[in-house]
């Protein structure tokens, strides 16, 4: 499978002819990782319980690890495990990189590596940094009887158990090293017990790292040293890194909080090593002054809100940032965009438009018989041009879909089927589909007729229309929804924005039916809020929609014109997505005073958050404005 | 179309051995894949168009198809494509870096020059450096499922089976990355 860094594998041989993996990540100065057994380098990289450290060392170094002889892509076939064989290991990638000086990380078992292969090379270890490491192997300390024992069952236990399908065995040192794991890290570990190396092997390995004792070589060391230990790591004593640190001269030590062997990135004892880390190899954080980025802060709060269910997310979000309000706010958005429908079209729009099959719309070029004029429509989705159909001599408006609705068959034969439909309809109303044409490389775009006016969101801008004028509007907007919806075809985006009103005050309803042809609304990116101010409680939802959620809709344009704001208004999605669920809106009287009672309760009843209790067809609101505007009218 | 370069045998046993834990299999089967689909982008960028446009899914399906169909069980199928969309990825990304190099002067590519009066479409070097930088921000096995997505044009089920999780966990990988792909395309605040 893929690598999850960008790395490149190499092999080099050691003295005594065994081949080894290493492996580089990242750019800058390098930083060298002492292995300890479990090692993979591919699969680590793709390990929840192993790939943070390597994007996180690797964020400001080259690192460099690589698999120890017996593990990982190392050779597998080795007759010698020892402490001085594991620093020949070391020995043979240092030589093959031809690095001359570096900083020296051991992890675990590596720590006895790194501290042997300094007190050889002083010269080319520049800093030490150990963790979760020790100096002496278990033989060496003082052991009880039931130490004893349990040295010796998890070593038959490696040698009985880890070969066998089940996980039960490799289970038992997954809860050994990563106590506070999630099923998926166990999972992870699991594994990786299985792949990287035999169960003879890791029986041998930890046979021989239990005998190990560097002890003598420690006094001696002149490098600077950071020593890091988990208070509670059930693997390695918190002892053994206390005394470690006593032996090394001049060794900075430092407990995290932690029961974890091999940190895991959820835990707050992370971003602690990785700060005292950087730190201690002097790495100057640009820019912000907290140790982990804006991105892995988000990622790691909003990693786990996903998982929760909706209503739990706002308050874990709320905990979970305390007072890192720039956090709060990105993951809130993040969570947001999850829930948004028609995500994927524009993703995948977008990326369809980066790569591959991208219309460079070029006013002045020609397509078919439309020659483009200019862009009328900004960016995102639904791009709109207005070209001159040479054909026929007029003005049309071109609106191009998402590249990715040409390209898949379904869609594309769905998207024509229902285009047919749409450009069946006939109203003065309504603004007619020409056709459906298809440009190079199969991307669709619409022909449509181009108006000259405005937009009633242009209008309503200005301020709330004179109540005639409003009604004057709305009965043209029911007179193209009667035509739609006995034609069976339903908006599903009546908004201002999509309604406009030509010279000579004639209503055209434009985009019929396109929300449904393209999956979602067509509107541009990040307009979570303004979309959802025209949905209709159910359509917000996700739920199934009919034609009555249009005229939720005409109930939402129809409250805009006459008071100039819309219904519910809200700072975010999730409090409007509540007003729309929960609360009635202030009526149009009590903003609008000389609004006549019958039309006041027409927008009321059209906003009705049951969709049976609003009218059951467009006709029925046409019945009721119709004595309204010829009063008014 | 060339020669056939894969082999539905030799293919399959360098699956089953990258399954088996050895990625040497893998460092042998990439190379052909990425030849084999470097081919094909090439045939549909110089012939098939006269244009720089690409479709990557529908190369990686190509390229499986030469295997014959019907001739790898469902769990290979998935594997391979998995692959080869990984692998569209990394020839799309190489071939930006090399257009770039060649427009930055005396680089070995021939340049194509967009037709006049045709609706054409263009090769976005920088997008498409862009897409590779966001997804390489991406976790790892997010931005497998995606890559999956968009070059290989696989089902969540497919992409289940090809990464050896759960299709719920895909679908929760993909709804993860998409949000942060969105971010990326869309850097502005919404609302």
């Amino acid at each position: 499978m893929s690598s999850a860094f960008e790395q490149q594998i190499r092999h080099c041989t050691t003295r005594d002819g065994v081949r080894i993996a290493h492996a580089t990540v990242g750019s800058g100065p390098p930083l060298v990782k002492a292995a300890n057994w479990l090692s993979h380098l591919e699969f680590d990289g793709h390990s929840p319980v192993w790939r943070h450290w390597i994007r996180e060392l690797s964020r400001h170094h080259t690192l460099i690890r690589y698999d120890e002889r017996g593990c990982g892509l190392s050779e597998w076939a080795v007759e010698e495990f020892s402490l001085d064989a594991w620093v020949r290991d070391l020995e043979a990638v240092v030589d093959a990189l031809e690095l001359e000086r570096f900083p020296l990380l051991g992890i675990s078992q590596g720590g006895p590596i790194a501290i042997a292969y300094t007190a050889r090379h002083p010269d080319r270890v520049s800093r030490l940094i150990l963790y979760g490491a020790y100096a002496r192997g278990r033989l060496h300390r003082e052991e009880s009887d039931r130490e004893r024992e349990e040295r010796e069952l998890l070593l038959r236990m490696i040698s009985v158990g880890w070969g066998q399908d089940h996980a039960a065995f490799r289970q038992v040192f997954t809860s050994l090293f990563i106590p506070d794991c999630t099923p998926e890290q166990a999972h992870w570990f699991n594994e990786l017990q299985r792949v990287s190396a035999t169960p003879e092997n890791a029986a041998r390995m930890v046979g021989t790292f239990h005998s190990l004792d560097v002890r003598p070589l420690t006094t001696g060391l002149d490098t600077p040293t950071l020593v890091l230990h988990g208070i509670g790591d059930l693997r390695i004593p918190f002892d053994e890194g206390q005394l470690l640190a006593s032996l090394i001269p001049g060794a900075r030590f430092v407990s995290l909080d932690s029961r974890n062997h091999i940190l895991l990135e959820s835990e707050p004892a992370w971003p602690r090593f990785l700060r005292e880390v950087r730190e201690f190899l002097g790495v100057q954080e640009t820019g912000s002054p907290a140790p982990v980025s804006l991105r892995q802060r988000v990622e790691a709060v909003f990693d786990e809100a996903v998982e929760l269910a909706p209503a739990d997310r706002q308050a874990f979000v709320a905990r979970a940032c305390a007072d890192d309000s720039e956090c709060r706010r990105e993951v809130e958005l993040m969570l947001r965009l999850t829930e948004e429908t028609g995500l994927t079209g524009k993703v995948a729009g977008a990326v369809a438009e980066l790569g591959m099959q991208r219309p460079a719309a070029i006013p002045g070029r020609t397509l078919s018989q439309y020659q483009i004029l200019e862009q009328l429509g900004g960016g995102g989705m639904g791009v709109v041009y207005k070209a001159l159909d040479q054909r026929d001599q007029r003005f049309v408006a071109l609106k191009f879909l998402p590249p990715y609705l040409g390209t898949e068959k379904d869609l594309k034969r769905r998207f024509l089927r229902e285009a047919k439909a749409i450009a069946s309809l006939d109203h003065p109303n309504i603004c007619a589909l020409l056709g459906v044409e298809e440009a190079e490389h199969g991307q669709l775009f619409l022909v449509m007729p181009c108006y000259e006016g405005e937009t009633l969101k242009q209008k309503i801008e200005r301020g709330p229309l004179e109540v005639e004028r409003a009604l004057h509007y709305a009965s043209q907007i029911v007179a193209g929804l009667c035509h739609a919806h006995a034609a069976g075809i339903v908006h599903r985006d009546v908004k201002p924005a999509n309604i406009v009103v030509t010279a000579g005050d004639e209503i055209k309803i434009l985009d019929f039916g396109v929300a449904k042809l393209s999956g979602g609304t067509l509107t541009e990116p990040g307009s979570v809020l303004g979309t959802l101010s025209y949905m209709s409680p159910e359509q917000a939802c996700g739920d199934p929609v009919d034609h009555r959620t249009d005229l939720w809709a005409l109930g939402v344009v129809l409250y805009e014109m006459l008071t100039g704001r819309p219904p519910f208004q809200a700072d975010s999605p999730e409090a409007l997505f509540f007003a729309l669920q929960h609360r009635d809106p202030s009526s149009v009287r009590s903003l609008r005073p000389e609004v006549p009672p019958a039309l006041d309760a027409i927008v009321h009843r059209l906003l009705e958050k049951e969709p049976a209790r609003r009218y059951g067809h467009a006709r029925e609101v046409a019945g009721e404005l119709e004595p309204l505007t010829a009063v008014n009218g | 179309m060339g020669s056939l370069q894969l082999d539905v045998g030799e293919v399959t046993r360098l699956l089953r051995a990258a399954q088996e834990g050895q990625p040497a299999a893998l460092d042998r089967l990439v190379p052909l894949v990425y030849q084999d689909l470097r081919r094909l982008a090439g045939y549909q960028l110089r012939h098939e168009h006269g244009e720089c446009t690409l479709n990557a899914t529908a190369l990686v399906h190509e390229s499986y198809f030469k295997l014959g169909q019907g001739a790898m069980l469902a769990q290979d199928r998935a594997h391979f494509l998995a692959i080869a969309a990984r692998t569209m990825r990394q020839v799309l990304v190489d071939h930006a870096r090399d257009r770039k190099a060649a427009k930055r002067g005396g680089g070995a590519w021939a340049r194509t020059t967009l037709t006049d009066g045709a609706w054409v479409g263009e090769f976005d070097l920088d997008g498409m450096l862009a897409l590779d930088e966001a997804l390489a921000e991406l976790q790892p096995r997010q931005r497998q499922v995606v890559e999956c997505r968009f070059f290989g044009g696989m089902e969540e089920q497919e992409i289940a089976a090809a990464l050896g999780v759960s299709e719920r966990t895909v679908h929760r990988d993909w709804v993860k990355a998409r949000a942060w792909l969105y971010r990326y395309f869309y850097p502005e605040p919404t609302g």
